[in-house]
C-alpha cells in the first residue's frame, strides 16, 4: 500500500470517529443525552441536526473548492470566487428586507439559492463568450459581478432597518442551526447530485490540472466538461451557502491541506476532502458551541484560526522537503 | 442677474467662434444654459431664505441623535426646541415627523445636522466619538446625556429640564418615574409565583438578554425572572441546546413579526421541544419601544410586561405542566 493511499484510509476511517465524538460533546455536558426524558431526547435530535447540517456543508464547501481549484489552475480558488457567495448573501438579504423570510422558513434559503445560482449563470455566460471558460476570464468576469453584488448588498444594508440589518448580519456570518430536516435533507440531495456529478469528472479533472489546451489533447471535451464542473461546483456552493450562510476557508484550505497529504489525483482526493471537509466544519462548529458556552461564537472564526495555521505549516514543511537535497 | 449675464457674456464669445465654423447660430442653446443659471440662482436664493430663520423662544435649537432623547425632550415639553432627529425618532407620532431628519441613531449626518444650525447637540452614545471633538470644533456643543439603564432615567430627564429650563416640568416627571419603579419593585416582590422568562430579539438567531441588559431589569420589575441571570453580556447569543437545558416558562419576544410568535418556533426543530413552545406559552408585547428604550415610557413598558405575565398567570394557573411529548 502506497503512503498516500495509507493516508486515505486513515482519514477516512477517522471522520465516523469524529463525526461520532462531535456528536457526544455540547453545552450541556459531554455524553449521550438521556434519551429516556423528552429533554434528552430533544438534545440528541438537536445535535444530530447539527452535526448533519455541518457535515452536509463542509462536505458542499470542500468539493466545490476541489474542483475550482483543478479547473482553474489558482491556488487561491475558492467556492466563493466566482461570486456566489455574494449572489447569495444578496438574495438572502432581499428574502429579509422584504419580508419574505417571515412567511416562511422556505424562502430565505430559496432566495439565497436562486440569486447564486443566477451569479453563476451569468459569470458562465460571460465566461464563456469572452474566453472559452479560461481560468483568468472566470476569476476576472467573478471578481467582477461579486463587487458588483457586494455594492448591491451595501445599499440593501444601508437601507433596511435595525431588526433586517441584524439578521443580515448573522446569516452572512454562518450558521449551522438548520430549522429543519426537510430543509437539510434538500440540500443534501443537491449536494449528493452534484458530489455524483464532479466524481464521474474525476479524469477530465485530473487532465485539467495540465491546463485546457493538453486536456483538450488528451481527449477530454473541455467545452461540455468545463461547464458541467463548474455548475455542478457552484450546485454544490449554493446550496451550501443557502443552508448555513457564508462560512469560509473550508473550501480553501481543506483541498490544500488534503492535496499535500493524499496526492493530487482526483479520484482519490475529491472524495477525501470531501468527506473530510463534512467532518472538519463539524469539529470546528463544536469548539465554537463549547469555547465561550453557552455563547456561541461565528463558525467561520474557527474554521480560518484553525485552518489557517495548520495550513502554514503543510506550507512550510513542503517548502523544506523540497529544498532538502 | 450678474452670474447669469457673464455666463451670458463669457459662452457667447465661444459660441460665437464655433458658429462660424459650424455654419449655425444655436440660439435655443443658448436661452436654455441662461434658464439653467436662472433657475440655479434663484434655487440657492430661497434656499437662502428657507434657512434664514427664526431661533426658538430661547434661541436654542436642539438636535437628538437617540430616539429615547427625543421622547424625554418632548416628555418635559421641549419638544419646540427640536430642530434635528434621528431616523428611529417616532414619538410621540403627531409632531415627530415634521422634524428634520439629521441621522440614524447614534449616527448623525455631518451636513443635515449642520443644515439645521444647532446650538446644542444630545447624545447618549455616538458610533464615531470623534463625532464630539469635529461638532465641538465646529462650536456646536455635544451634551452628553447618560441614559442606558433604567436608574439613569430620572438624572437623564432632570439634566435636560436644567438644559432646557424646563426644570420644573423635568423633576415632577423624575419623581413620578422614580415612584413607580419603586412601587413596580414592591409588587413584583409581593408576587406569587415569577415565571422564568426567556427573551428574544430575534426570529432567526437566539440572541438573549444578560442581567444587566434593559430590558431584563423591567422584567424582573414587572415580576418576572430572566433564564439568563448567568451570562456575562448584554446581549449574547445563545445556543439553542443551552436554552433547552433551561427550559424557560416562557418566551417573550422582543421583536417585530408578521407571524403570531407561537409560529415563529412551533416549527423548528429544537425549538419545538421547549415546555414553553409545546404549551403555546410564547408572547410579544404591543410596543416593542416602550420595553427596548431607556425613556419617559419606561412604565408602560414595565406595565406591558406585567400584563403578559397576568395573562400568562391566569391562563396557565390551574393548567398541569406540558405533557411529556408533543
Amino acid at each position: 500500500m502506497t503512503p498516500s493511499r495509507t493516508t486515505t484510509c486513515l482519514l477516512l476511517l477517522a471522520v465516523p470517529v469524529v463525526l461520532v465524538l462531535c456528536l457526544l460533546a455540547g453545552p450541556a455536558g459531554f455524553g449521550l443525552p438521556d434519551t429516556s426524558t423528552f429533554a434528552g431526547r430533544a438534545l440528541l435530535e438537536l445535535r444530530l441536526l447539527r452535526v448533519v447540517t455541518g457535515f452536509v456543508v463542509g462536505a458542499a464547501l470542500a468539493l466545490s473548492g476541489c474542483a475550482l481549484q483543478a479547473i482553474l489552475r489558482n491556488a487561491l480558488a475558492e467556492p466563493y470566487v466566482l461570486g456566489v457567495s455574494s449572489g447569495s448573501s444578496l438574495g438572502a438579504a432581499l428574502t429579509i428586507v422584504t419580508g419574505l423570510a417571515q412567511l416562511t422558513p422556505l424562502a430565505l434559503p430559496a432566495g439565497a439559492f436562486v440569486v447564486g445560482g443566477l451569479t453563476l449563470l451569468l459569470v458562465c455566460l460571460v465566461s464563456g463568450r469572452a474566453g472559452h471558460y479560461s481560468p483568468n476570464t472566470l476569476i476576472l468576469v467573478g471578481v467582477v459581478a461579486s463587487s458588483m453584488l457586494s455594492s448591491l448588498l451595501m445599499l440593501v444594508l444601508a437601507l433596511a432597518d435595525t431588526l433586517a440589518l441584524h439578521s443580515i448580519t448573522w446569516w452572512m456570518m454562518g450558521n449551522l442551526q438548520a430549522t429543519s430536516w426537510t430543509l437539510v435533507l434538500i440540500v443534501a440531495v443537491l449536494v449528493a447530485i452534484s458530489a455524483a456529478l464532479l466524481f464521474s469528472q474525476t479524469p477530465a479533472l485530473n487532465a485539467l490540472l495540465l491546463g485546457s489546451e493538453t486536456a483538450r489533447h488528451l481527449g477530454v471535451e473541455t467545452r461540455i466538461v468545463l461547464p458541467l464542473v463548474l455548475g455542478a461546483a457552484a450546485l454544490a456552493t449554493s446550496a451550501a451557502v443557502s443552508l448555513a450562510g457564508c462560512i469560509g476557508f473550508v473550501g480553501l484550505i481543506v483541498p490544500h491541506t488534503l492535496r499535500r497529504m493524499v496526492g493530487a489525483n482526483h479520484r482519490r482526493l475529491l472524495p477525501t476532502a470531501t468527506l473530510c471537509g463534512g467532518a472538519f466544519l463539524v469539529v470546528c462548529d463544536t469548539f465554537a458551541r463549547l469555547l465561550f458556552a453557552p455563547r456561541e461564537i461565528p463558525v467561520g472564526v474557527i474554521t480560518a484560526l484553525a485552518g489557517g495555521p495548520f495550513f502554514l505549516y503543510l506550507l512550510l514543511r513542503n517548502h523544506e522537503t523540497h529544498e532538502t537535497p | 442677474m450678474t452670474a447669469a449675464g457673464q455666463a451670458d457674456a463669457c459662452p457667447s464669445r465661444r459660441f460665437a467662434s464655433n458658429e462660424t465654423r459650424n455654419q449655425k447660430p444655436e440660439t435655443g442653446q443658448w436661452r436654455r444654459v441662461v434658464a439653467c443659471w436662472l433657475a440655479l440662482a434663484l434655487s440657492a436664493l430661497t434656499a437662502c431664505i428657507r434657512q434664514e430663520p427664526l431661533p426658538a423662544d430661547s434661541g436654542m435649537r436642539l438636535v437628538s441623535t437617540a430616539p429615547h432623547l427625543t421622547e424625554c425632550v418632548y416628555a418635559i415639553g421641549a419638544g419646540h426646541l427640536l430642530v434635528g432627529r434621528t431616523a428611529t425618532c417616532d414619538y410621540p407620532p403627531e409632531v415627530v415627523s415634521e422634524i428634520s431628519v439629521v441621522g440614524d441613531f447614534a449616527v448623525p449626518w455631518l451636513e443635515p445636522l449642520l443644515a439645521v444650525r444647532p446650538t446644542h447637540v444630545l447624545e447618549t452614545v455616538l458610533s464615531d466619538p470623534a463625532l464630539r471633538d469635529r461638532l465641538t470644533a465646529l462650536n456646536i456643543p455635544v451634551v452628553h446625556v447618560p441614559c442606558t439603564r433604567l436608574d439613569q432615567i430620572p438624572d437623564a430627564l432632570r439634566q435636560l429640564g436644567t438644559l432646557c429650563d424646563r426644570s420644573a416640568c423635568a423633576n415632577q416627571l423624575a419623581d413620578e418615574i422614580q415612584s413607580g419603579i419603586e412601587r413596580a419593585r414592591q409588587a413584583a416582590s409581593s408576587r406569587q409565583t415569577r415565571p422564568r422568562v426567556l427573551l428574544l430579539f430575534a426570529p432567526d438567531v437566539s440572541i438573549t438578554a444578560g442581567p444587566n441588559a434593559f430590558v431584563t431589569t423591567l422584567l424582573e420589575l414587572a415580576g418576572g425572572v430572566s433564564a439568563g441571570h448567568d451570562l456575562e453580556a448584554d446581549y449574547p447569543r445563545v445556543s439553542l441546546e443551552w436554552i433547552i437545558t433551561q427550559d424557560p416558562d416562557l418566551l417573550l419576544c422582543i421583536f417585530e413579526t408578521t407571524l403570531p410568535p407561537l409560529e415563529v418556533y412551533a416549527g423548528q426543530t429544537g425549538w419545538r421541544s421547549l415546555r414553553a413552545v409545546r404549551s403555546g406559552r410564547v408572547y410579544t408585547v404591543t410596543d416593542l419601544n416602550t420595553v427596548s428604550r431607556p425613556g419617559p415610557r419606561v412604565l408602560d413598558g414595565i406595565a406591558q410586561i406585567k400584563a403578559v405575565l397576568d395573562q400568562d398567570a391566569e391562563r396557565f394557573a390551574k393548567q398541569s405542566p406540558a405533557p411529556d411529548r408533543p
